[in-house]
């Protein structure tokens, strides 16, 4: 079976520059016999095709603001236009390189302006819109459920994925199972593998197919039980201690990077039976090299292995992503509107499941697997274009300067018999030249942000790995600097070139000591003081954010070290036998030198994973998803070992834990929800979800913050280790010095007693914390990064302003000092017209900040959304991006020679 | 003679437009742009630019000597459909002049082969 991977789609920028430049009768057939082509030479295996889609669309764009069609016999033709050009573009290199402060001055702005800005785009192109590399992807969606307390849980039940199968609103529906932990192999080198299954149809919904061997099919899998007869009575569980029967043998898919790793890349793998979990598993083909596949909550994940799975008629186990692919012509409304009569005919038909709500939501897969970082990456993108504005105006203020300085130039050759398009032309040529060298030092600049921006983001933000250097940078680049130059150079020249002559050549003269153009400078560096003053603001409002954020009180102490510890099903066929099995483990890794506590939990806080339920204070009745709480199974030790406080009561015994005693620990939160009122709950009952007896509370300890580090979530339940299924335990190890270095004995020590499967996964309990603070940290680094190019390119502004204020008013200043200012009073007649100013542009961006803080009041924590000290800072910032630009030409000026600025005026 | 044959029709066909016609009128009707590019690459052996053709092609319908249609969307073009060319009358008409003016001009000329040949008009 060949792989059918989506053809690479042609650069979006180039599609958005053809459709922005190409009349509307020839859009369509032009990107269309583009987009053929790059097909074509993506098949033929050719190179460079997304560089040469782009350079045929920057083409098409000249050709299409190029000479209009007119007179034909006056109209040169290509090869002279050319010609024209190439003999431009020497002379303006020329002139360039000859009036060097401008060009660098010019290179500086649009490198500082536009890398930054350049690197975000590609960001948020590549993690926001890029389509997912699945066939169709635009048809693919993700179902969530509301149903009980649950909201948008990315999990439905088996028998919800056959009721929407039998819906027939979708063209396919398949679903996975979780993550899992998998040990390869036997004997005492196991290897830790993870493993998901999925439903027969999900590598052809999503377009993907082996690179060796074949997909699953239904016969992969032992047939289903028939269907009991209505009123029969399930089968009797088999007596105590009866062992396991042998699990049948599985097939099993492998990933690309396990087949090399594990099996050396070789192709004979395929009819190969190894032991996965002790089951036999025969390999029946081999991933392409990258599939990721999507997971619940929409992450796209590398697995290292995948199993078959068949939807069975279980509906309350709401456990397994379900993905689906719209009908053609179907609309995700649409599929909406089914999706909300399924669920009102399963409320009426099954109300012991659905007492009071269920609803099921379909969003696109990468509108769902951004949805937790949009809101984020939209700031940035506010703080970009706030960043690009203030280059721009730079970039502009410089241009029009220059272009004064030129007018008599243009004038001079205008009455010697250049045309209109040959001044254009001359002026284009110098911005093309000016727009190149800037993309070139934008993408210098743009490759550092890139890397920093890699850094800054943590991997467990979806699709990180596409953050990457690619072409597409330097395309940005130049495409955000000829857009700033136009902006900034063709328009004031066109109104140049229309001037008449005589007005041009008596333009030189300096009118009242202010030249022509002050005024809108003045205005143009106001403005982007007053655009630093919102950027700094949005990061320093995001800087405490942080900060607060990791001085919030998470309820334990996070310098632990965990290991996820999986058992064999077999020796240990239940809860009794586990539990037995995770205390010995304990009691042997508390021996290890340098180990103060232990313990062993089934979940342990910002791991990602949960187990929930209802519960009831009224024992009369059974518990709803309404309350409910977050479930821990734990042994004696784990309170101790992560410093989470016990406010009443006593932690659990070892004597409990064995005996399985309906006793359980709750949290603060539980207790003063559950029992309004009352200081002391030791001794009051609760009944239980997961099938738990009625149970004694016999502990009280802090709220954990398990799942959101800025917010209380859900109340915590903890019972013995024995009472309640156990997938896998989790060790939590604090040791006296470093815990880190303790590993390997830790890891020998759980070996030794021989829970049956590898060691899963090694970490710290902190990395948890630090991944759930990721966006927060995110976007914080992005939007520093964007304040402290905006505050370079105001000071820059500011001192080019200046700069030229200062030129114009060196006759005055001359004839001041002559007859007796000081170096002060010189010095100061300039620093007002800094502070006019500084004064005017403050209070504007003190508004705009006030007014826009809504933009990223999502991120906010701890902070309020117009905090004054923010404010207060921001300013400070902004007026000291001001004095850095004023002080230098000021300084310039006071040290001037006056005798040599009285004879040059 | 010559001048009254060269002036049969009043539209002048530059060398550009020309070739886009003759090549439209090669590859038979309901051509559009991409293989027309791929022929004028192939048999003028030089560097054609796509901009110019399309130019042309616009300038050809402009004059009457080519009509278009629009095809059906294809999704290996990104759901967008071709636009195809045919010569109408007029184009056959004019191609067929400069056809006749250039037999009778070529007529008892002949040129030595050589890696640069210059014509002297």
């Amino acid at each position: 079976m060949t792989q059918r991977r989506p053809p690479l789609a042609p650069p979006r920028v180039a599609v958005w520059m053809l459709t922005g430049s190409l009349p509307v009768s020839e859009r369509e057939a032009v990107i269309g016999d583009l987009t053929e082509v790059f097909a074509d030479r993506v098949d033929a295996k050719r190179r460079f095709n997304r560089l040469w889609f782009a350079a045929n669309a920057l083409a098409f764009a000249v050709a299409a603001v190029g000479p209009a069609e007119g007179d034909r016999s006056d109209r040169p033709s290509w090869g002279q236009l050319m010609g024209r050009f190439t003999s431009g573009l020497r002379h303006a290199v020329r002139r360039l390189r000859h009036e060097r402060r401008y060009s660098l001055a010019v290179l500086l702005i649009l490198g500082v302006g536009i890398g930054p800005a350049a690197a975000l785009l590609s960001v948020f192109e590549r993690v926001l819109l890029r389509p997912l590399d699945f066939h169709e992807p635009d048809r693919l969606g993700l179902i969530r459920i509301d149903v009980g307390s649950l909201r948008s849980h990315p999990g439905l039940s088996p028998a919800e994925g056959n009721d929407l199968r039998r819906a027939g609103i979708f063209d396919a529906v398949e679903a996975e199972t979780r993550l899992a932990e998998a040990s390869l192999g036997d004997g005492p080198d196991f290897t830790s593998l993870s493993q998901l299954s999925f439903t027969t149809g999900m590598l052809p919904m999503l377009g993907v197919a082996p690179i060796l061997g074949r997909n699953f099919e239904d016969a992969d899998m032992p047939a289903p039980p028939p269907p009991r007869a209505p009123g029969t009575p399930p089968p009797a569980p088999p007596p105590p201690g009866t062992p396991f029967p042998p699990p049948p043998p599985q097939k099993a898919l492998l990933d690309h990077g396990t087949w090399r790793t594990h099996f050396s890349g070789d192709r004979k793998v395929l009819g190969k039976v190894v032991r996965l979990n002790g089951r036999p598993t025969e390999i029946i083909g081999v991933m392409p090299e990258g599939f990721r596949i999507v997971t619940g909550r929409a992450v796209p994940q590398r697995i290292d292995i995948y199993t078959p799975m068949r939807l069975n008629e279980t509906r309350n186990s709401w456990q397994y992503p379900t993905l689906v692919r719209l009908k053609r012509g179907t609309t995700f409304e649409t599929a909406q509107a089914g999706l909300d009569t399924i669920a009102t005919r399963n409320k009426s038909q099954f109300p012991e499941f659905y007492e009071e709500r269920v609803r099921y939501t379909i969003a696109p897969v990468l509108d769902d697997m951004t949805r937790t970082t949009k809101p984020a990456l939209r700031a940035a993108i506010g703080g970009v274009i706030l960043l690009l504005v203030i280059a721009f105006a730079n970039a502009t203020a410089l241009v029009v300067a220059r272009l004064r300085t030129r007018e008599q130039d243009f004038a001079i050759r205008s009455a010697i018999g250049a045309t209109r398009s040959a001044l254009v032309l001359d002026v284009v040529t110098e911005s093309l030249v000016l727009a190149f060298g800037g993309a070139l030092a934008g993408s210098l600049v743009a490759l550092a942000a890139i890397a920093g921006v890699r850094e800054v983001i943590p991997r467990t933000v979806p699709r990180w790995d596409q953050i990457a250097v690619g072409w597409d940078l330097f395309f940005y680049c130049l495409g955000l600097s000829l857009a700033g130059l136009v902006l900034s150079g063709l328009i004031p020249v066109w109104k140049t070139s229309r001037r008449a002559m005589w007005q041009v050549l008596r333009s030189g003269s300096i009118q009242g000591g202010r030249a022509e153009g002050t005024v809108s400078r003045l205005v143009l560096v106001g403005a982007q003081i007053a655009l630093t003053v919102v950027l700094a603001f949005g990061c320093v409002q995001l800087m405490r954010s942080a900060a607060h954020l990791r001085r919030v009180d998470l309820g334990f102490n996070a310098d632990v070290l965990t290991f996820r510890v999986p058992y064999d099903f077999r020796r240990y066929p239940n809860n009794g036998a586990r539990a037995d099995l995770y205390q010995r483990i304990r009691n042997r890794v508390r021996q290890v030198p340098g180990v103060t506590s232990v313990g062993v939990s089934t979940h342990v806080p910002l791991s990602g994973s949960v187990m929930m339920d209802g519960y009831e204070t009224d024992l009369s009745k059974e518990p709803s998803f309404d309350p409910y709480a977050n479930y821990h199974a734990v042994t004696p030790g784990y309170f101790e070992s992560l410093r989470i406080p016990l406010v009443q009561g006593r932690d659990f015994t070892d004597v409990e834990d064995a005996q399985s005693q309906p006793v359980i620990v709750v949290d603060e939160t539980l207790a003063r929800s559950a029992f309004p009122g009352e200081k002391d709950v030791i001794g009051r009952q609760l009944r239980l979800g997961w099938g738990l007896a009625n149970a004694r509370i016999v502990g009280v300890v802090g709220h954990v913050r398990a799942i959101d580090v800025g917010r209380v979530v859900r109340p915590q339940i903890y019972a013995p280790l024995g009472n309640l299924f156990l997938n896998a335990g989790t060790i939590t190890v604090r040791a006296s010095g470093d815990v880190r270095q303790l590993e390997p004995a830790i890891v020998a020590a759980i070996n030794e007693v021989g829970p049956g499967r590898a060691v899963a996964a090694v970490s710290m309990l902190s990395d948890n914390v630090t991944a759930a603070t990721s966006a927060l940290t995110a976007v914080t680094g992005l939007v520093a990064m964007l304040a402290v190019s905006a505050g370079l390119l105001s000071a820059v502004g500011l001192y080019l302003v200046i700069a030229f204020v200062v030129h114009e008013r060196r006759r005055a200043t001359a004839i001041r000092t002559a007859l007796g200012a000081s170096r002060g009073q010189v010095m100061w007649q300039h620093f007002k017209t800094s502070a006019a100013i500084m004064g005017g542009a403050l209070p504007l961006g003190l508004l705009i900040a006030v007014v826009g803080s809504s933009l990223f009041a999502e991120l906010i924590y701890g902070v309020d959304r117009r905090d004054a000290i923010s404010l207060s800072l921001a300013v400070g910032v902004a007026i000291l991006a001001g004095l850095v630009g004023t002080w230098v030409p000021v300084r310039r000026a006071a040290n001037a020679n006056v005798v040599k600025l009285l004879r040059e005026s | 003679m010559l001048i009254s044959e060269i002036t049969m029709t009043d539209d002048v066909l530059g060398e550009l437009e020309h070739l886009v016609l003759l090549s439209i009128v090669r590859l038979g009707p309901d051509s559009y742009g991409v293989p027309i590019v791929d022929d004028l690459a192939q048999h003028t052996r030089r560097r054609i630019l796509r901009p110019s053709v399309y130019l042309a092609l616009k300038r050809l319908e402009d004059k009457g000597f080519i009509r278009s249609r629009v095809g059906e969307p294809e999704p290996r073009r990104g759901g967008r459909a071709r636009r195809h060319f045919t010569p109408t009358a007029a184009g056959m008409r004019v191609l067929s002049d400069s056809q006749t003016t250039l037999i009778r001009l070529w007529d008892g000329v002949s040129l030595r082969a050589t890696k640069r040949t210059q014509s002297k008009a």
